[in-house]
């Protein structure tokens, strides 16, 4: 079962980097200040959600921040970075967490996400629109 | 008898002390059971609040547990992740606020995020912003601590934990509490029950709020003012401390508590602690309940054991109540008769018994006592002699009927008056009371328990002597005395007698030879202690035998008296005149100063004496011859003095008499010689000094020596020969006599035995001192044992003796002649005619010999008187059957004259002087013809 799941993983990645790229508006990832990195790729942000990625540079753990699995902003930024739907990535999250590993936590508001991130050292999120909020750094934009 | 309800009768007592001891008994047995069921009862409530504070603790713990679990797990929840975000979404208030409802929370849930900002709570109203510094966790796990709520100022339990991140393990999202209302929780617990909690060390130790170390920190004082109100009182930090892990009694305040308590070791509530308190009022009704009901019963036994004890005791004592009434019964009437019935076997039984028998006894002797006293008064008034009796005041108390019969009072008179002025003479009145006071005084009476002899005062006024003995008796601390009084007028009148009578001659009513040595005595002391002189005079009469004799007995007394009367005056009042004896007399001059005076009075006396003296019709002439010696110069005893003046006295009798003489140097010479004499005599016999010396007896007829006369000669180692009228008298004074005619008899014996191997029919005569003849020491039997044992016949001996033995005629010498003659032993009668020359006991002795004294045959040549009695004596002892034999011829005419007139036997110097028995046994051996021719040639030439 797992392999299955692990060979398909690319094609799903793929396919979900695809949908999202051609898309208007956009999407700010944004981390705490504290984080080392002053830009991520696409790759890297799909490593750490994907929870491939769990350090960072400065070996503090990263905290993936999500959106709760209704908004729009989730529905966006699964089809942004893994070109999937909210659903199917929830689902390789569950299948991560039995394995213990423990999916990105919800916040279900950017104002919570800003939040979050900007107490949390290592945490990272989205918010949707273009300026970047006070107190956190912007890594990537997303279309 | 006194009566006393309290104590005096045994049953009171015994009641009394019966009741007592119950009391106390009871009280004793009440307190331990009282303290014993107090501390039951302590001991269980004890264990009761131990109990009940476990149970409230584990209540409690459990509670706490529980909502620490139920918290711990609402850290966990997914929207606690909100806290990062300060619950923008109030995802974590609705959270909490349900929470609160669905678990009926009583408390608020505060939710703060990692700053300590209050993020949400389950109370919308709260105005807190940040988290308490007491409620921050520590080390991330969950605890629980009292606390005041900040928000409101309630007291709460708060109960923290904090919100670990999911993501990651070190990342504390925030802190959720439970503030839990401290009401809520002491509603739970009883009345009267404390709890206290600890702080955390950590939070105490925290240097943000610096706590003390001890419960009395700012958060007890919610405590404190809960347990005041619970218990009405205020209390203090100190208490609270003592409270805890206290078990037993605590003073609050005014009150006393009985405190037991339970604490948490471990878990949450670790440090936490119930203190259970329970009054004491509520604790001892128990305790009151079981005093109340041993007072009641202590009541209830009080009133049948007081009659028990009175019953048993009143029985106990009613024998010992018979007793006393018995005892007092005794004493008022004094009837000792009455006898005690008791029945009863025990001490008191024994004691009735004993105290019968006693009665018995006192009965007994007081009535042996009563004979007892009417016997002493029988024999004290039969006394012979006067009982006096006295009290201390001289009063008298007892007298008897000799003392009415001696003193003249009647014992009526008597009795009652002071003793001295009745029966004391004046003159002893004042030393009698001087005496008893003394002794009254002092104890010290000389007169006491003795014999004494004074005067006694008759009722009649006249004095006499008594005897009297007193003895003195202490009755009752006062001195009683007892006189026995005896009358010894006739006794002291018969002493007198007999003194006098010992003393003094009856006929002169001079001093005797007794008191004269008394008074001697006395005399010589007193000369020696003046160093005076004093002289003695030796009187004797001459011729007062003849009178005597002539004039008889009583003209010799009268002529006796007159002499002392004439004696008596010529001397002194002091000088002592006596009478020694027969015509004796004696006077002592004492203190004389000059010898004339001495010479003057005896020849006063002397003189006075040679006047004629008037008895009855006849007038008669002696004179006294007197001897004088003189003290101390011729000697200073009371023997040497009567001897010295004896010898001088003697001298003058034979010079001439009727004159004085005083002792002289001569005298005395002559008194030492006799004592050297005499003390030779003593060792004369046994030094074989003495000789018997043989003179011859012839036959005037036929000139034979027919006999011999043994004469004793003591041949003395330095004074030479000594004849008989040296020694003689001095052998009898002293008793040598008695041997020595012994040894003389037996020499004789043996010569004669001799001897008469010569001449069959030889006899020896032996002198036998009149001393010795009268003395019991001769004994015929002796001497004739003596010729049986040396085989000699008594006609082979003679003895001459003096007539003067005859004239005694003492008892004894008729006997002893008799003897003498039965043995065959032959008497001849010695110097015959120079004393009485009494022929009456010619006739009345058996005598065979006379032997004519010499100084008849010395005279018969020349005087024809003394030819005649000499003619006479032997016409006469012829004619009744005596032979005579002549002594002292020393001349052939007296030979011759005497054989003529028909003398049978002579001896003399003619014939032979007395020869040594060797001698005398040549003589005997010249034949008998040369001998009697030499005899009758004697006779032829006259």
């Amino acid at each position: 079962m797992f392999i299955f799941i692990l060979m398909r993983l690319p094609l799903l990645i793929l396919g979900f980097l695809w949908a999202t790229s051609g898309q208007a508006g956009g999407l700010l990832v944004i981390a705490s200040p504290a984080v080392p990195d002053a830009a991520i790729s696409v790759k890297q942000l799909a490593d750490i959600y994907s929870l491939k990625k769990t350090f960072w540079a400065d070996s503090t753990r990263v905290v993936p921040v999500n959106r709760e699995i209704s908004s729009a902003e989730r529905d966006n930024f699964s089809d942004a970075v893994f070109n999937l739907s909210p659903e199917e990535l929830a689902e390789y999250w569950n299948r991560l967490n039995f394995q213990g590993k423990l999916p990105p936590l919800v916040q279900t508001s950017d104002q919570a996400v800003v939040g979050f991130v900007r107490s949390v050292p290592g945490a990272i999120g989205y918010v949707s629109g273009d300026s970047a909020p006070k107190g956190v750094k912007v890594l990537l934009r997303l279309p | 008898m006194q009566r006393n309800w309290f104590g005096k009768t045994i049953a009171r007592k015994l009641l009394l002390a019966f009741f007592l001891i119950f009391i106390v008994t009871y009280l004793v047995t009440a307190l331990v059971v009282q303290s014993a069921v107090r501390t039951s009862v302590t001991d269980s409530e004890l264990a009761t609040l131990s109990q009940l504070a476990d149970l409230k603790l584990g209540t409690l713990n459990t509670k706490f547990e529980q909502l620490a679990t139920d918290l711990r797990a609402w850290t966990k929840l997914d929207v606690m992740n909100d806290l990062a975000s300060g619950d923008v979404d109030k995802r974590v208030e609705n959270t909490l606020e349900n929470l609160q409802k669905d678990y009926g929370l009583k408390g608020e849930i505060y939710a703060f995020n990692a700053a300590g900002h209050l993020v949400a709570s389950s109370d919308r109203q709260h105005h807190m912003d940040m988290l308490p510094d007491a409620w921050k966790p520590h080390e991330k796990v969950s605890f629980v601590n009292k606390h005041v709520n900040p928000e409101d100022g309630e007291e709460v339990v708060a109960l923290v934990a904090p919100v670990m991140a999911a993501f990651s393990t070190q990342y504390q999202l925030g802190t959720l509490v439970i503030a839990y209302p401290w009401s809520d929780v002491m509603a739970g617990l009883p009345d009267q029950t404390l709890l206290l909690y600890q702080q955390r060390a950590p939070i105490k130790s925290a240097p943000s709020n610096p706590l003390p170390d001890a419960p009395s920190d700012i958060e007890n004082q919610a405590t404190l003012s809960i347990m005041g109100s619970t218990l009405g009182t205020a209390i203090s930090n100190e208490s609270l401390f003592e409270l805890a892990h206290l078990r037993g009694w605590i003073q609050i305040g005014k009150n006393q508590y009985l405190v037991n308590s339970a604490s948490e070791n471990s878990g949450l509530l670790s440090g936490w602690e119930v203190v259970m308190l329970r009054e004491p009022e509520a604790l001892y009704q128990t305790v009151h309940m079981v005093i109340l009901k041993l007072a009641l019963l202590g009541l209830i036994l009080t009133l049948p054991l007081i009659i028990a004890i009175r019953w048993s005791a009143s029985r106990l004592t009613a024998p010992l109540r018979q007793l006393t009434q018995f005892v007092s019964d005794i004493n008022d009437t004094h009837d000792l008769s009455k006898r005690l019935t008791l029945h009863s076997n025990d001490e008191i039984g024994i004691l009735a018994t004993n105290f019968n028998d006693m009665t018995a006894r006192l009965a007994s002797g007081t009535q042996a006592h009563r004979e007892a006293e009417a016997r002493l008064r029988a024999t004290i008034d039969n006394a012979l002699d006067a009982v006096v009796q006295m009290n201390a005041e001289g009063i008298v108390t007892g007298w008897n009927d000799q003392a009415t019969n001696i003193f003249g009072w009647t014992r009526e008179e008597a009795m009652g008056h002071l003793l001295h002025e009745m029966i004391i003479p004046v003159s002893y009145r004042e030393s009698h009371v001087r005496g008893m006071q003394h002794y009254l005084l002092s104890g010290e009476g000389p007169i006491l328990n003795s014999r004494i002899e004074i005067r006694g005062l008759h009722r009649a006024g006249h004095e006499f002597p008594v005897e009297l003995a007193i003895t003195t008796i202490k009755v009752e601390n006062e001195y009683e005395f007892s006189a026995f009084i005896r009358d010894i007028t006739t006794k002291k009148e018969s002493e007198a007698l007999i003194w006098k009578q010992a003393n003094f001659d009856k006929v002169t009513d001079l001093p005797n030879r007794h008191m004269f040595h008394d008074r001697l005595e006395q005399e010589i002391k007193k000369a020696h202690r003046a160093g005076l002189q004093m002289a003695l005079f030796f009187i004797d009469l001459d011729r007062f035998k003849e009178i005597n004799d002539t004039l008889g007995h009583d003209m010799g007394d009268i002529l006796l008296m007159e002499t002392s009367r004439r004696i008596r005056s010529c001397v002194r009042e002091a000088d002592t005149v006596a009478r020694l004896g027969g015509d004796e007399f004696t006077v002592i001059l004492s203190e004389i100063s000059a010898a004339n005076n001495i010479e003057r009075l005896a020849q006063t006396i002397l003189k006075i004496l040679a006047e004629p003296f008037q008895l009855g019709d006849e007038v008669v002439y002696i004179s006294a011859s007197m001897g004088i010696t003189l003290y101390p110069n011729d000697a200073d005893t009371v023997e040497d003095l009567l001897k010295n003046a004896d010898q001088a006295m003697y001298v003058a009798k034979n010079q001439g008499r009727n004159q004085c003489s005083y002792f002289t140097a001569a005298l005395q010479d002559a008194a030492q010689e006799r004592r050297h004499i005499t003390h030779d005599l003593r060792g004369a016999l046994a030094a074989n000094q003495f000789v018997v010396y043989f003179q011859p007896i012839l036959n005037l007829a036929t000139g034979r020596i027919h006999k011999a006369e043994a004469l004793l000669r003591w041949q003395h180692p330095t004074r030479g020969m000594i004849y008989p009228d040296g020694f003689i008298l001095l052998a009898e004074e002293t008793g040598l006599i008695h041997e020595m005619g012994d040894w003389v008899f037996k020499e004789a014996a043996r010569w004669v035995k001799r001897w008469r191997e010569y001449a069959g029919d030889f006899q020896v005569s032996v002198n036998v001192s009149p001393i010795q003849f009268l003395s019991d020491e001769l004994s015929c039997e002796t001497w004739s044992a003596h010729l049986r044992e040396i085989n000699l016949a008594g006609e082979s001996m003679v003895i001459e003796i003096t007539e003067g033995l005859l004239l005694k005629a003492a008892g004894g010498v008729t006997d002893k002649l008799l003897k003498f003659r039965d043995a065959g032993i032959q008497v001849a009668i010695d110097d015959f005619g120079t004393g009485y020359s009494s022929l009456s006991y010619l006739k009345k002795f058996d005598i065979d010999y006379l032997k004519i004294d010499k100084s008849f045959v010395d005279n018969i040549e020349t005087d024809a008187n003394d030819m005649a009695l000499s003619e006479a004596i032997i016409v006469m002892a012829h004619k009744l059957g005596l032979e005579v034999i002549a002594e002292g011829i020393e001349t052939a005419a007296q030979h011759k004259l005497l054989a003529q007139a028909g003398c049978n036997y002579g001896q003399g110097y003619l014939f032979s002087k007395p020869l040594p028995a060797e001698e005398f046994e040549a003589l005997l051996k010249v034949p008998m013809q040369l001998m009697a021719e030499f005899v009758l040639s004697g006779v032829a030439d006259d």
